[in-house]
């Protein structure tokens, strides 16, 4: 998520967490609720340099597949 | 007019949305000129540092680097996470600047670190720099009536190395706030233990129990309601009442607000602006209490921590 906007993008990732742990419909009875009183933006703003990002997390795993 | 960098946080456009516009409404009161880090990226809580040493550097490193092209001395963070992230980063780096200059100059391509910003969260900007006289200099619609307890989880005053502000264990800088408001800070015993944080996605029942022993204490406290400076523990404590509630069989009804929330309110700004209706616990209940004073003086309880250090000493 991070690696893709450069900040975290609430909704999308539970979404994820839900369908990788195959438990759909976990919180539930909570997001409707969550959703519609703004707690969790339907939307995230990305970073200008998004790239930027991304490629710090390649020169990260770089950096420590030297040091492994 | 007193200036700072302002971090937001990935929860300030979503989960901790109040927070964010009371923080900005609450300093623009105390002529403190605000200015948003541009194109500030996530600090990487909290997954970065379990899963890479170095992204867990690098990420914080960059807006630490970005802070440092604007014209302030200080960058304020509202979130606990980010602050964490933040801080403990510049404080590896300045303490260690062979590992500063390696993943500066190998992975983070946005200049080069000097470390010459502070970083503080809200509250300690708030309790240091502000101060609780010029605090209660603003206030026009005193908190008296409300009693609250002041949680302030694991990660503002803690580790005391890194983070050097207040008690690692019994914190007051946010008692001392809201009491400069008018409010009572109650004892509270829960002050700094742990709400559980992100595992609300990942491991919802340690939330429920955790979470639900801070309530526990709170209530037994006194308290009509919590305050934080936290998003992660407002959303647990706030969100996940309801399950608590269901878990425990017991009702707390005991809504959580964002410190700045109940400065803005003192300080006599619309109500509506505070952004109240975000709260899953509603608020109305607490609040009615302002300006109630209490007829009976209360009897004096002494907290579990008050009843150890009077053991110590005899």
């Amino acid at each position: 998520m991070i690696k893709r906007y450069g900040r975290n993008y609430e909704l999308r990732m539970m979404a994820e967490f839900n369908i990788r742990t195959r438990n759909l419909f976990k919180d539930m009875n909570l997001a409707p609720k969550a959703i519609l009183k703004g707690k969790i933006p339907l939307s995230v703003k990305p970073v200008k340099s998004a790239k930027a990002i991304k490629r710090m997390y390649k020169l990260a795993e770089k950096l420590e597949k030297q040091h492994s | 007019m007193k200036k700072l960098t302002y971090f937001p946080g990935c929860s300030a456009h979503g989960t901790s949305e109040e927070f964010d516009k009371t923080v900005k409404m609450v300093m623009s009161a105390l002529d403190v000129e605000m200015e948003e880090l541009p194109d500030w990226n996530c600090c990487g809580a909290t997954s970065a540092h379990t899963m890479s040493e170095t992204l867990a550097n690098a990420l914080p490193l960059r807006n630490l680097i970005l802070a440092e092209k604007l014209d302030n001395n200080i960058m304020a963070i509202p979130c606990a996470s980010c602050y964490q992230r933040l801080k403990v980063t510049k404080v590896h780096m300045d303490d260690n600047p062979e590992l500063a200059h390696k993943i500066n100059s190998t992975v983070v391509e946005e200049g080069i670190y000097e470390g010459k910003v502070a970083v503080k969260s809200m509250l300690q900007y708030c309790y240091e720099d502000i101060g609780t006289e010029a605090i209660k200099s603003k206030v026009t619609k005193s908190l008296t009536g409300m009693k609250l307890a002041c949680y302030y989880g694991c990660l503002l005053t803690r580790p005391k190395a890194i983070t050097q502000f207040d008690s690692p264990e019994y914190p007051v800088s946010m008692d001392q706030i809201v009491e400069a408001l008018g409010a009572k800070a109650t004892e509270f015993d829960y002050k700094t233990e742990c709400c559980g944080a992100s595992f609300s996605i990942s491991n919802t029942e340690v939330v429920i129990r955790l979470s639900g022993q801070i309530l526990e204490m709170a209530k037994e406290s006194g308290a009509q309601a919590i305050v934080v400076a936290c998003p992660l523990c407002q959303s647990n404590l706030d969100m996940r009442q309801p399950d608590i509630e269901k878990h425990t069989g017991k009702k707390y009804d005991l809504p959580v607000f964002y410190f700045t929330q109940l400065m803005a309110l003192a300080f006599g700004m619309p109500k509506e602006e505070m952004m109240f209706g975000k709260h899953i616990v509603p608020v109305d209940g607490a609040l009615a209490n302002i300006g109630k004073i209490d007829p009976v003086p209360e009897k004096i309880k002494k907290t579990k921590k008050a009843v150890e250090a009077e053991s110590e000493v005899e």
